[in-house]
């Protein structure tokens, strides 16, 4: 098994000081804000139409109300009714 | 969502709703306290769209179930929840960023609806149908990506500009007006979500065909209010025209005209909200709906509030020329006060937020000199803050979001 000498190993050690420094110089050189933003879009649509309760494929807003978190997405699936599932 | 260097978060909302109002802010408010947001009601910038199209069974103010929907506690419920969701996604969504604002000037979809008018005595009244607030104020936020080659990408526009959405409201559809092409073509170009703010809308409708506005170059009829969709979405266009070369001159650090501000790119600034009630002005102590001019009921011609809302009298026997009306004038002569103006009270009829400075949103239906407009700072209006303290009039509620940079 060939060993590498301690000079050799220094070199790639300096290789690759070298290799990141030319890395971040290569980058914009601003530095990380500290300012910050966030987006965000949410469906706040009322259903008023044919498209709500019974009718929607989707939970509706109503349904919505008897959720604890208002994390909870709305656009989840509405549940499929089985036999043992009250209408 | 901005957050500051010194921690401190503010939320700019944009709902679709008819007018913004308290209560549901308080409710999001109270939402809000149960999440780790670190916003609170006091630093939510709502502004709703004004949108004439759009449900509004959200408001427990009963002057509004007139002449839009009747409560439904459902939607205020659905509505406040809705708004506390945005705000917690995108406060756990917060990125580094940088930031930059312009005014850029904006005729083409703005009209004055008042317009000119005849004075009781005959003398002209009114305003020039081009009488509004012209600044359409953006600001820019860019994601920081120090992997792109610009080392930044595009995240958020927020707009103000005074505009009223009513164009599709003889449809008697659900719609998002023109704001709903002003916001995607804005979005195409820009590749990033368009927050949009009303600005003086309750002066400025139109161009109505009526008017007289001429044609673009192209041939297109300058008229946008209430003549179909084709025509307001092409007044949509010229309006994200408009955000655009806002965005644009944000980007490049050059304003088109000298009537333009800027507020060149910070990525270290720190966030500042106040928030506070201040009391009516003397002229107009108590909120009041339907308002009739004194003069020509004590001439002889009575206007009775609500009774004939909302124009009451018509004015036309008044907009001929006549005399002063002498009792009005001796009674003023001799010192007596009497108001120009009289009307329903409206406590609990309509709940308001009115914003200003660098960035703030009407809440209700702000006038162009009557309550208090979006204006940026920067360094090459200095005028501008003696100009913004001149035009702050009326009462209400005075959330306040200063930029200023440090």
């Amino acid at each position: 098994m060939r060993r590498i000498s301690p000079a050799a190993l220094i070199t790639l050690l300096l290789l690759s000081l070298t290799t990141v420094t030319g890395v971040a110089t290569a980058a914009p050189s601003v530095a990380v804000p500290t300012f910050r933003a966030g987006t965000a879009t949410v469906d706040a649509t009322w259903h008023v139409g044919a498209a709500a309760g019974q009718y929607s494929g989707v939970r509706a807003p109503q349904d919505e109300l008897a959720v604890r978190s208002i994390r909870t997405p709305t656009t989840s699936p509405r549940p499929a009714r089985t036999a043992s599932t009250p209408a | 969502m901005a957050e500051g260097s010194n921690g401190r978060r503010v939320a700019l909302v944009k709902s679709d709703n008819y007018l913004a109002q308290d209560h549901l802010l308080r409710r999001v408010g109270q939402l809000l306290a149960q999440g780790d947001s670190g916003v609170r009601y006091a630093d939510i910038l709502h502004s709703a769209s004004h949108n004439h199209s759009s449900p509004y069974y959200s408001t427990p103010s009963w002057g509004v179930w007139i002449f839009q929907d009747v409560v439904d506690l459902r939607m205020f419920e659905y509505q406040a929840r809705a708004m506390a969701r945005a705000i917690e996604e995108a406060a756990a969504d917060l990125k580094p960023a940088r930031m930059g604002a312009a005014t850029v000037q904006h005729s083409l979809y703005k009209g004055n609806i008042t317009g000119p008018q005849t004075a009781d005595d005959g003398s002209p009244a009114g305003f020039p149908r081009d009488h509004g607030d012209h600044d359409l104020t953006v600001l820019r936020f860019d994601r920081y990506a120090p992997d792109t080659e610009a080392g930044w990408e595009p995240l958020a526009a927020w707009m103000n500009f005074g505009q009223h959405p009513e164009s599709l409201d003889s449809y008697d559809l659900i719609t998002a007006d023109s704001l709903a092409p002003l916001e995607r073509y804005v979005e195409r170009d820009l590749g990033a979500t368009l927050v949009f703010s009303q600005g003086d809308v309750g002066s400025a409708e139109g161009p109505y065909d009526g008017w007289n506005r001429g044609r673009l170059d192209d041939g297109t009829l300058v008229a946008w209010a209430h003549v179909g969709h084709a025509q307001t979405e092409r007044g949509a266009r010229l309006l994200a025209d408009a955000v655009v070369e806002a965005w644009d001159a944000i980007g490049g650090g050059v304003v088109p005209s000298p009537d333009d501000t800027l507020v060149p790119f910070a990525s270290d600034l720190e966030v500042g909200v106040t928030d506070g009630w201040v009391p009516g002005p003397v002229s107009h102590p108590v909120p009041t709906v339907s308002n009739c001019r004194s003069e020509p009921t004590l001439g002889g011609d009575p206007g009775v509030p609500v009774a004939r809302l909302p124009g009451l009298r018509t004015g036309r026997r008044w907009r001929r020329a006549r005399p002063l009306n002498p009792i009005v004038q001796n009674l003023k002569a001799h010192g007596i006060a009497v108001p120009d103006q009289y009307g329903a009270p409206a406590f609990t009829g309509v709940h308001r937020r009115r914003g200003e400075p660098a960035a703030a949103s009407a809440g209700g239906q702000a006038r162009r000199r009557r309550a208090g407009f979006v204006r940026v700072r920067g360094p090459g209006r200095p005028d501008r803050e003696l100009q913004d303290a001149g035009e702050r009039r009326g009462g209400g509620h005075l959330p306040r979001l200063r930029l200023d940079r440090g």
